[in-house]
């Protein structure tokens, strides 16, 4: 029960924007942790579990860092959007999968990839399109935490280090705009 | 038989390392005549080395996550050629490119890149986890961002952001669906192995799909140095064709061929009708409908469409380099292209490689979906008519450079007649091994 009132919080933190990108991805980073950890009993491997929560919560420290000066700023459509398709995704989930107790944690994790789909395609700054694919990536790194897939951790790591290279230069480059 | 096996493992990796030494040879080497020597030994021993591979006995057929199977056979056989035919256009068309001077850092490590490539591409095409598959292709997409890192300026840098948040956003999806489909094997259902297999497909698919895409609307392909850019044309698109077709061996797969079929014919329509008009649109055209005619033939999902696929692979990797480079001289130099040879040669019609696969492939969806078998029936008509009777049409041109014609000879003898009759028991068992839905043949 408390792993879905986290993940639930989760997707609140998804679609709800803080003032500045940084704390939002600091944030968001570490309720994925928590979420995993607290998720650590039902996984067949606890150890990944806890190795992926370091994971997002270093993730999380590491864009603080790179998107401090950044500007954050979503507007209304974004925000309309952005719930339509959460509802459109859990409702399609929860459509689909057989009532289970993993149902509803599937579905949120499902919608808040779409959220992050939308964030980094059509946002216009850096700051919210960084963002976007790091909400993405959590949800993806949650998921594969809770399930224990080796060979995905390992793609996904490897996601994630680049995507931190990625988002340290643009920003670096193109940031001041 | 036991040094039979030996062999067969010393070039089954070797086709990975050889490239790998190659680009270290490249980058360290000091003297630049040197440097091109090297590069074009190395990638004539890589054809050789792939060529044995073809023929030499098969030794593992499903380990932990690579396999030695005809489809990694073909590819790396493919992926050589490529390699090859790059190199000597580039020499050919622009020997600049390869004989720059030792200060140029950017070029030397271009053509380190373009090595480097080759490795992670061979590595891509034999793998057999679609993790580590997605692993490999993202490993690809990098070394282009990098690449159009190496050209200085403000432009590149916006599209290489856009083009791998896009990419990324893509590979989510099927990451997601691969885990849908894992989470599915205890409990099936099939609503979520369809939902699943959608989203492999949109995400493997449009990956693919947006070669073209970027060719002309991000213009990755042009920021990028010459001598990685044309050998991008092909090695951008293989491995993910390689992995769609893959994925007809993951279990509780559902192929939805109908749906991404209409998608491809929707995206094909709205490329062609975007860049009508422009002055370039022959050559940009052939890649964009190479590349959705290989993914429909892959998404149709029968024997005969995935042996239209082979040949059609065939075919894009001769054709898109020689695309590219034409596509560039036009477009930087106003060079008329008088010469009509290469006009036949791009128009991706007359190689009777082609030219079989678009029949077999007709057959195919005639009896498939029959709207789909008569609007691609319509578009070769229309593409002929545009081709031969729009404009003048002289075959034999007296300023053709004669070695540049030799060169199109050679391309149009190789993947008419050379390469179906090497790899047709090739591409039969691909067909047989990797297809869900039984053909009409067998």
């Amino acid at each position: 029960m408390l792993l879905t009132l986290l993940i639930s919080a989760l997707l609140l933190m998804t679609i709800g924007m803080l003032t500045s990108p940084a704390t939002q991805c600091l944030m968001h980073g570490l309720l994925t942790a928590l979420c995993l950890l607290d998720g650590m009993t039902l996984s067949p491997m606890p150890q990944m579990a806890v190795f992926c929560s370091v994971i997002a919560v270093l993730g999380g420290i590491l864009l603080n860092g790179i998107l401090k000066f950044q500007r954050y700023q979503l507007s209304s459509k974004e925000l309309f959007f952005g719930v339509c398709i959460i509802l459109f995704a859990i409702t399609i989930m929860t459509y689909g999968i057989p009532p289970s107790i993993s149902r509803l944690e599937f579905s949120i994790l499902f919608a808040i990839i779409m959220v992050g789909f939308l964030y980094s395609i059509l946002g216009k700054t850096i700051a919210v399109q960084s963002v976007g694919t790091s909400y993405i990536l959590n949800a993806l790194l949650l998921m594969v935490g809770l399930k224990g897939y080796l060979s995905a951790l390992v793609t996904l790591l490897v996601f994630y280090v680049i995507f931190w290279g990625m988002a340290f230069w643009m920003t670096k480059r193109l940031g001041h705009q | 038989m036991l040094i039979s096996e030996g062999l067969a493992r010393l070039f089954f990796w070797s086709c990975i390392f050889w490239p790998l030494i190659g680009g270290i040879a490249v980058v360290t080497l000091e003297y630049p005549h040197i440097r091109v020597r090297i590069h074009h030994g190395f990638l004539i021993v890589l054809l050789l080395l792939t060529g044995i591979a073809v023929i030499s006995p098969r030794y593992m057929s499903n380990t932990l996550w690579v396999s030695d199977d005809d489809l990694t056979r073909f590819a790396r056989f493919l992926v050589a050629i490529g390699g090859v035919m790059s190199a000597y256009l580039l020499q050919y068309w622009y020997p600049q490119t390869l004989r720059f001077s030792n200060q140029d850092k950017r070029l030397r490590w271009a053509l380190a890149l373009q090595h480097f490539l080759l490795v992670v591409v061979m590595l891509c095409v034999a793998v057999n986890n679609l993790f580590i598959a997605l692993l490999c292709l993202f490993v690809i997409l990098i070394i282009f961002i990098i690449g159009a890192g190496l050209n200085p300026g403000y432009s590149n840098l916006n599209i290489g952001w856009t083009f791998f948040r896009i990419n990324l956003a893509l590979f989510s999806f099927a990451f997601l669906g691969r885990l849908l489909l894992l989470e599915n094997n205890l409990t099936i259902t099939p609503t979520i192995s369809y939902i699943s297999s959608v989203l492999l497909d949109l995400g493997l698919g449009l990956g693919a799909g947006l070669f073209p895409i970027c060719f002309m609307q991000l213009r990755l392909v042009k920021e990028l140095p010459l001598s990685l850019g044309i050998i991008s044309t092909f090695s951008m698109t293989l491995p993910y064709f390689i992995t769609l077709i893959r994925l007809n061996k993951v279990p509780a797969y559902m192929p939805v061929s109908l749906f991404m079929i209409f998608l491809s014919f929707v995206t094909l329509f709205v490329l062609v009708m975007e860049i009508r008009g422009k002055h370039y649109n022959y050559l940009s055209i052939t890649s964009v409908f190479l590349t959705n005619l290989v993914l429909m033939s892959i998404f149709s999902g029968y024997q005969e469409g995935l042996y239209a696929a082979g040949l059609f692979m065939v075919a894009l990797v001769i054709l898109n380099p020689l695309s590219y480079i034409i596509e560039r001289r036009i477009n930087s130099e106003e060079f008329s292209l008088q010469s009509s040879w290469l006009k036949l040669a791009l128009s991706g019609l007359p190689p009777f490689g082609i030219f079989t696969a678009l029949l077999i492939l007709l057959g195919c969806f005639l009896d498939f979906i029959p709207l789909a078998g008569c609007i691609l029936f319509i578009l070769i008509i229309w593409w002929n008519y545009n081709l031969f009777c729009n404009r003048p049409f002289n075959l034999f041109v007296k300023e053709t450079n004669n070695r540049a014609m030799w060169i199109i000879w050679w391309c149009i003898l190789l993947q008419t007649l050379f390469l179906p009759f090497l790899l047709s028991n090739l591409l039969h068992n691909i067909s047989t091994q990797f297809t869900i839905i039984p053909g009409f043949s067998g």
